[in-house]
């Protein structure tokens, strides 16, 4: 069969919205990993750990997995826990593993297997990647919450649907008694690009072709992908899913039961991640040297819109609009 | 096999997936962080064999 076929896109709903609150998109990788962990497989996925620091986990069972649902906006470390080491002996004693990652997680994973027979029983996801944060600036921001609130965070969710709608994009730090905070200062450096790897700028992954056997997204532009009759779209999160080979649609068929779905086109599923990196930001390195001389605080002013000279000019711009608009 | 074994010269070649640090047979690899607090491979060169699997394995050198 030829290759061209591929990928073949869908946007996909967990029937179950507690799942779509908890996940970062449509649920989408809820479905997958209890597919798998109903063949007796492994699961393996970031987490945020107790230090919040991102990292990639070993489950087994639907209470560890629940864990790895989310995004996390940081690079995870592969390394802290041999995870690829794990994946393989796992795939050595005959266990199917599903692995998922950015795509060159899985890039550097299926170079490690190619060549064995064992590769039959593992499946892979990528995730469409912007790039990776780093995590030394993850730690500094989340320091100075603690400070700032005079709080320990004990979790966060980089993205709260639930109270703002998948679309708003607002972080939820919670504290240890019990209190939460939202907060856009993440997201802002995350999307300033300052903060991402340096690989990630010259990235070898942003096409529509993915080594993943299926690759998930938000999908961004669902409301021209599926016809607004249908009432799809109700902004608690809908996942763009890519099924780039025969293993992925094997698996996208097991999922029937879990999910709703549409059947739509890659033309209408573009988004940057798909086309090519986002170039290094020309002020990035006057960003780091800031970041080692200044405090964070003035970090978050000057590259987050964060404190009130921000929040006035923001107030200024919307009445501004609002006087064009009359 | 290889005189010297050299994973990358830009900090742009490496996308930190441990790759290398998993294959090495001698364990030879540490993924260290650096001063932007991403992890790099670093060779401990009175382990290394020079076998050069790091090197075959790295996707992004072999463009898999």
């Amino acid at each position: 069969m030829s290759e061209s076929k591929y990928p073949i896109t869908y946007a996909v709903k967990h029937i179950d919205n507690k799942i779509r609150f908890m996940s970062r998109s449509g649920g989408v990788f809820t479905a997958i990993s209890d597919y798998i962990l109903s063949l007796n497989g492994v699961i393996y996925g970031c987490v945020l750990d107790d230090e919040l620091s991102a990292i990639h986990y070993r489950a087994e069972s639907s209470e560890e997995r629940d864990k790895m649902r989310g995004s996390k906006y940081i690079q995870s470390s592969l390394s802290k826990r041999d995870i690829y080491k794990n994946v393989i002996k796992d795939l050595e004693n005959d266990r199917k593993v599903l692995f998922t990652g950015t795509s060159c997680q899985v890039a550097g994973l299926l170079s490690l297997v190619s060549g064995n027979d064992y590769r039959s029983n593992l499946y892979t996801v990528d995730i469409l990647c912007h790039g990776v944060p780093s995590p030394l600036v993850w730690k500094e921001y989340i320091n100075w919450q603690e400070k700032k609130h005079n709080k320990k965070i004990v979790s966060v969710n980089f993205r709260n649907k639930e109270k703002f709608g998948w679309r708003a994009h607002v972080e939820s730090l919670s504290f240890e008694n019990g209190d939460s905070i939202d907060s856009g200062v993440w997201r802002e450096l995350f999307y300033s690009h300052l903060i991402l790897r340096p690989s990630c700028y010259e990235c070898i992954y942003k096409s529509i072709y993915h080594m993943a056997d299926i690759t998930i997204a938000d999908y961004w532009g669902i409301e021209n992908a599926v016809p607004e009759s249908l009432e799809f779209d109700d902004d608690k999160g809908v996942s763009l899913v890519m099924i780039n080979n025969e293993k992925g649609k094997e698996v996208f068929d097991s999922l029937n039961k879990d999910i709703v779905f549409y059947k739509t086109s890659i033309e209408e599923s573009m988004q940057m991640p798909l086309i090519a990196p986002f170039p290094a930001p020309v002020n990035r390195d006057i960003f780091w040297q800031d970041f080692y001389c200044k405090k964070f605080d003035f970090i978050a002013k000057k590259y987050a819109s964060y404190g009130l000279l921000n929040d006035i000019k923001r107030l200024l711009m919307r009445i501004k609009r609002k006087i064009i608009k009359r | 096999m290889y005189n010297e074994i050299f994973l990358f010269e830009r900090k742009e070649e490496c996308c930190g997936c441990s790759a290398c640090y998993a294959i090495c047979p001698k364990n030879a690899i540490e993924m260290i962080e650096d001063d932007e607090g991403f992890e790099y491979p670093v060779i401990k060169y009175d382990s290394c064999i020079k076998c050069g699997k790091c090197i075959k394995v790295c996707p992004i050198k072999n463009k898999l």
